[in-house]
């Protein structure tokens, strides 16, 4: 085994650091303001902002309010922009995403230098993996996958040190790293899914055969500790513990609500073979470099299999997630690969001059086939994204929505609206404040009165479709639905309400505002 | 009486050896066997012999007389002139091994086992030149010292240090300035109870949730640090086998037993299996007075010499640290350790010390052994108990002392450094929990606490009752230690740094808080989940809510992974899956925490008696032979 030689003298906080990370900090956040200000606008980045200022905007502050129905860190981090000026905020889910990936990129760096590569080595490592567009796409399209690849890669650092040190802390590490990975993935269920039969390749041999069952058990309690904990805040808060799991809106049960419309699902959903396969091959299309550590490794059995289930484990995961119902697309899973790829250099020993250029050809190449599987069968949201990264200006596909949210913003009165179906109108507002919404005590007494007793009802057509994208590139399922205002008063957007008149109409979007109890106004009197 | 009037005790032409087997004491193969033995250990034949059991003592000091040409007095019929002995010179008597005896034709004779220059020297300078020495036996003195002394050396075990450094002392349980602090913080309590209920209400919930976060914070960061595979002292089996026997010290070894008579093979056969010259282990059977039982048995049992009885008179209170105080009056081993009657070290634990020691920084002063159980898998309490150990001694105790915060030493297996134990007063008789108080004054006191990697498996309690009894004891202890350190936490802040401070205040203090506030969470939390009352809303206001949220799913979560990963470090694969019972064993806990606290104020002093040896664990090695190489 090759043991990290620590250099006393190595510091994390250096100048050197500071350097890597401007870098990679100029790469993706350049890219994230040229794809935003070619309209690329990430219906999840809204989504996820719209609930940080419901929140923000509330009478009080419960974390609840965000609902329970995804991992919260990455809406956590995002809480202190709220203070930053309106121009800004809507960008904080990519800058946030940025700073994670620049963070991943400067740890990596780390422990390169731990490694005694270069610096004009490390930088050009770290310019060809940040380069790759699937760790572009992942950073700078506004899910917040920057900080999923941190955990990835710490996932794998953590499985480094089991292969290396075989200590207590290494199965801890592990175990915690999965544990917290709940609160930032969705998608970490699958990812642990995978990990399980991989796991005899890494964990020492005499453990396994002491009892393999406790080597699971202490790498897996973590989690169940986790999603435990969350199915009893669905139980206090929301409708029943699974609520995370069993509700319409959950990001947990990721495409599945919109199977029919998903392409990838449509051809292989509920199978796991072939989408597996599918994905082994993408996975190598999009990072050849991985074959290459695998050729590296395999003079050293640990090595060898720790760079096999590198290999496997995300391929694996997709088989998983697409037999769930869960996946839209192998890229969603696949762009962890980078994590994975730094994680593997980090694993071989230190490189020679010649074999360093090997690497960085295949990394090199890797970029290539990275450009080849992105635009393989691109959903809806990656075409958008290529399209801006191409410098092609994208039509505003929410106007409607923004346009009422500039006009509830001039229009400053308490209004009932329904958040799942207006997130895109509270972006567009600037905040919350005055909006009755979905989680609020008042929104659910109000919606108990056949006649609501309110200063102005926001209600969408509840014909309307607009085939608007999530970050899986698929449809959501929630503009499909009536919002609960329509599903409560199902004629409202129609015909109105008794005591109340028409005050905003355009697009799919009426707005409803109440007047003295003798007058009645209708839609055709408007 | 020619040698010691020349000024000196000379060699003698026959050797004791030869001497022995001319007694037909000893065989010629028996004398060979110990020059081999002599020739590795560094020991005088004589003491090899005793500590082997090949020749009674009697006989031995007999021809011991011989040797030297003096007389040998037996001192049970010929007792001493007391008016001869000063107490104050009773350690140099133990060490030495001897005592005035009387004055016969104008000398004082001296009684001694251990004919030296070194002893002559000593009495010329109390006595004057005309000295001289008979011989006795070793037993004979050591009961002597103790029927002449007793009063001095139980006054010593009681008061020494309440005497030297009172603020030490748990033997005042609460000060002036404590009553007054409790009281005036139970008045502000209770009057704003009455004035702003809710809030106060809210204020307190809130309080409690912080120190639960911060509790759990600490154990966090203890099992993390704790799982570094490089974090307590290692001694490799490679630094073992380096030692030369020839330079191993004195060492003594304390065995405070009550009514534990059947235990006493088992104990004579985990000490002869040491991995230790025999003939420098100094081993002492510390017996309270009134146990005639155990007394007769150790005394049937027919032990070698290096076990030797030390009976306790009666005084109050009636602990063990007064029993162990009482018996270092008599110890001459340059290191000393505690063992439990039914513990089992490992056969190399005091090698491993004295590499230990030689490794760390002259400030330690203390080497504590992991503590683990032999009988782990009899029954659920065992079980439990065992995580619960092995997450202390294997995780929490390596961080405590990587950290700077003050070790609460385990019960028995802490190796001491005799002249710094003694220096700092050895154990508070009044504190009940004596060692863990121990650890923290030596920490108060600028001196350090190492944690070895060497084991010593103890009988787990496999019965309810007699667990809440220790467990009471236990956390009415770390009452006391608490208590004692706070009387000035200013002083304790600057002592032990912040880490130390805070460490103490949640290790310590938290380990007590979180027992005594358990049973009111949980009750609030069952009747919340059984009747889904919303009564207790209103004292869970955002924050508050979260916080307690934190505390019971991950605070909980992660201490029943943390047991697991106890048992997981420990290969007790077999116990992980019981970490999920865990929270049960929270609950006895706290049922013991207020008898302890009840007993703190009704009866601080008294010593809820464990008892041992009640396991059904089957232990079937041959008790008569030792497993150890070298002995």
């Amino acid at each position: 085994m090759h043991k990290v030689r620590h250099d006393p003298d190595l510091r994390f906080l250096s100048f050197q650091t500071f350097l890597i990370f401007a870098l990679s900090l100029t790469i993706l956040g350049t890219t994230a303001i040229w794809l935003l200000d070619h309209a690329f606008i990430s219906d999840m980045a809204l989504n996820r902002w719209a609930k940080i200022l419901a929140l923000m905007g509330a009478g009080d502050f419960r974390l609840e309010n965000l609902g329970l129905l995804y991992p919260h860190a990455p809406a956590y981090l995002l809480i202190p922009f709220y203070y930053l000026p309106n121009i800004i905020k809507p960008a904080a889910p990519y800058f946030v995403s940025c700073i994670f990936g620049a963070l991943l990129l400067t740890i990596w760096n780390y422990h390169l230098q731990e490694k005694r590569y270069a610096l004009s080595d490390r930088v050009l490592m770290v310019v060809l993996v940040a380069i790759h567009p699937l760790f572009l796409w992942a950073v700078t399209s506004g899910v917040q996958n920057g900080l999923s690849l941190v955990m990835f890669y710490l996932l794998y650092l953590a499985s480094v040190r089991l292969i290396r040190e075989a200590d207590t802390r290494s199965f801890i590490m592990l175990g915690l790293v999965l544990a917290g990975y709940f609160f930032v993935d969705e998608r970490t269920f699958f990812i642990f899914i995978a990990f399980l039969p991989l796991l005899p390749l890494i964990a020492p041999r005499n453990m396994l055969d002491a009892s393999p069952a406790s080597v699971y058990l202490v790498i897996t309690m973590p989690l169940i500790i986790s999603i435990i904990g969350w199915a009893y805040l669905n139980l206090v808060f929301e409708n029943g513990a699974w609520h995370f799991v069993n509700s319409p809106y959950a990001s947990f049960r990721g495409a599945w609500q919109k199977t029919p419309d998903v392409e990838w699902l449509r051809e292989y959903g509920g199978d796991f073979l072939k989408p597996m396969l599918i994905s082994f091959a993408i996975g190598i299309v999009s990072y050849p470099v991985i074959l290459w550590l695998i050729a590296r490794a395999r003079r050293h059995l640990k090595l060898l299999r720790g760079t096999e289930v590198l290999f496997v484990h995300l391929g694996l995961a997709s088989g998983f997630a697409t037999a769930a119902f869960f996946l839209s697309h192998p890229v969603d899973m696949l762009f962890l690969s980078a994590a994975g790829v730094m994680a593997g250099i980090v694993l071989l020993p230190h490189e020679p001059l010649w074999k360093r250029r090997g690497l960085y050809a295949l990394l090199l190449a890797s970029v290539v086939g990275g450009w080849l599987t992105l635009i393989w069968k691109p959903t809806e949201e990656m075409h958008r994204w290529i399209d801006a990264f191409r410098g092609v200006q994208l039509e505003d596909k929410f106007a409607g929505d923004t346009s009422l949210g500039q006009w509830l913003n001039a229009n400053r009165v308490p209004t009932l609206i329904d958040d799942h179906a207006a997130y895109r109108a509270i972006v567009a507002r600037g905040d919350a404040e005055g909006l009755l919404l979905s989680f609020s005590p008042q929104f659910k007494t109000t919606l108990r009165s056949d006649h609501p007793y309110i200063e102005q009802i926001a209600v969408l057509d509840p014909m309307y479709s607009n085939r608007d994208q999530d970050a899986h590139g698929q449809d959501m399922l929630t503009q499909r639905m009536p919002d609960m205002v329509t599903q409560r008063y199902p004629e409202l957007y129609r015909k109105g309400m008794e005591g109340y008149r028409l005050v905003y109409d355009k697009d799919h979007w009426r707005v409803y505002r109440r007047v003295s109890k003798k007058t009645t106004v209708t839609y055709n009197q408007y | 009486m020619s040698n010691a009037d020349t000024g000196g005790v000379s060699a003698p032409k026959l050797r004791v050896g030869d001497l022995l087997v001319s007694k037909g004491l000893v065989t010629n193969e028996q004398v060979k066997t110990a020059l081999e033995l002599q020739a590795k250990w560094g020991s005088r034949i004589g003491d090899i012999m005793l500590a082997k059991g090949w020749v009674k003592a009697f006989d031995f000091y007999k021809a011991l007389s011989d040797h030297f040409h003096k007389p040998f007095v037996n001192l049970m019929q010929l007792p001493p002139d007391v008016s001869l002995l000063n107490p104050e010179d009773s350690e140099a008597y133990n060490a030495m091994l001897f005592i005035p005896w009387r004055r016969e034709g104008g000398k004082v004779v001296m009684a001694t086992a251990n004919p030296t220059d070194e002893m002559l020297e000593f009495a010329r300078r109390r006595f004057g030149e005309n000295v001289d020495y008979v011989v006795t036996s070793k037993f004979d003195l050591l009961w002597q010292l103790q029927n002449n002394h007793d009063g001095y050396f139980s006054d010593n075990a009681v008061n020494i240090l309440a005497n030297r450094t009172p603020e030490h002392s748990a033997r005042q349980v609460f000060t002036e300035k404590q009553l007054i602090v409790i009281t005036v913080g139970v008045a502000v309590f209770l009057m704003s109870l009455t004035a702003w209920p809710l809030n106060t209400l809210i204020a307190f919930n809130s309080l409690i949730a912080l120190f639960l976060l911060l509790n759990f914070g600490l154990r966090a960061i203890l099992a993390w640090v704790g799982s570094d595979r490089h974090i307590d002292v290692k001694v490799t089996d490679h630094q073992v086998a380096m030692l030369n026997d020839r330079d191993l010290p004195i060492y003594t070894v304390l065995v405070p037993m009550y009514q534990e008579e059947k235990v006493l093979p088992k104990l004579a056969y985990a000490i002869r299996s040491l991995d230790y010259p025999l003939s420098k282990l100094d081993v002492k059977l510390v017996l309270e007075e009134d146990d005639e039982a155990t007394i007769a048995a150790a005394k049937e049992q027919g032990l070698e010499s290096i076990f030797e009885i030390i009976r306790v008179p009666h005084s109050l209170p009636k602990t063990k640290p007064k029993a162990c105080n009482y018996a270092l009056n008599f110890a001459r081993g340059k290191y000393v350790t505690i063992y439990d009657a039914e513990d089992r070290p490992e056969p190399d634990q005091l090698k491993k010390a004295v590499v230990a020691f030689s490794q760390v920084s002259e400030e330690t002063v203390c080497i504590q052994a992991r503590l683990n159980y032999f009988n782990h898998n009899e029954n659920w309490l065992t079980r439990v108990f065992t995580l619960e150990y092995s997450l202390w001694f294997d995780f929490y105790l390596p961080a405590l002392e990587a950290l700077n915060i003050p070790i609460p030493l385990g019960g028995t297996s802490n190796h001491f450094k005799m002249e710094a134990l003694r220096k700092v007063g050895a154990w508070d008789p009044f504190n009940v929990t004596e060692d863990a108080d121990l650890g923290v004054r030596f920490t108060q006191l600028g001196m350090h606490v190492g944690v070895v990697n060497s084991t010593t498996y103890e009988e787990a309690n496999n019965h309810y009752g007699n667990w809440i009894r220790q467990r009471s004891r236990w956390l009415k202890g770390y009452m006391q230690t608490y208590l004692v350190h706070m009387r000035s936490p200013i002083k304790l802040y600057r002592s032990l740094g912040p880490a130390g401070f805070w460490g103490f205040q949640f290790f310590i203090g938290g380990t007590v808080m979180s027992t005594l506030i358990a049973p009111f969470l949980f009750g609030m939390f069952f009747i919340w989940l059984l009747t889904g009352s919303i009564f207790f809303e209103p004292l869970f206001p955002p924050l508050v809510l979260y916080i307690s949220l934190f505390n019971l799913l991950i605070g909980n979560g992660y201490l029943v992974y943390l047991s697991m990963v106890g048992a997981f470090k420990r290969n007790h694969f077999v116990l992980m899956p019981y970490a999920l019972t865990v929270p049960v064993y929270w609950i006895m806990m706290s049922l013991a925490a207020y008898k302890g606290l009840w007993q703190l104020i009704h009866n601080p002093f008294y010593w809820e008696k464990t008892i041992h040896g009640i396991t059904r664990h089957e232990d079937h090695r041959d008790h008569t032979q030792p497993v150890s190489s070298s002995n």
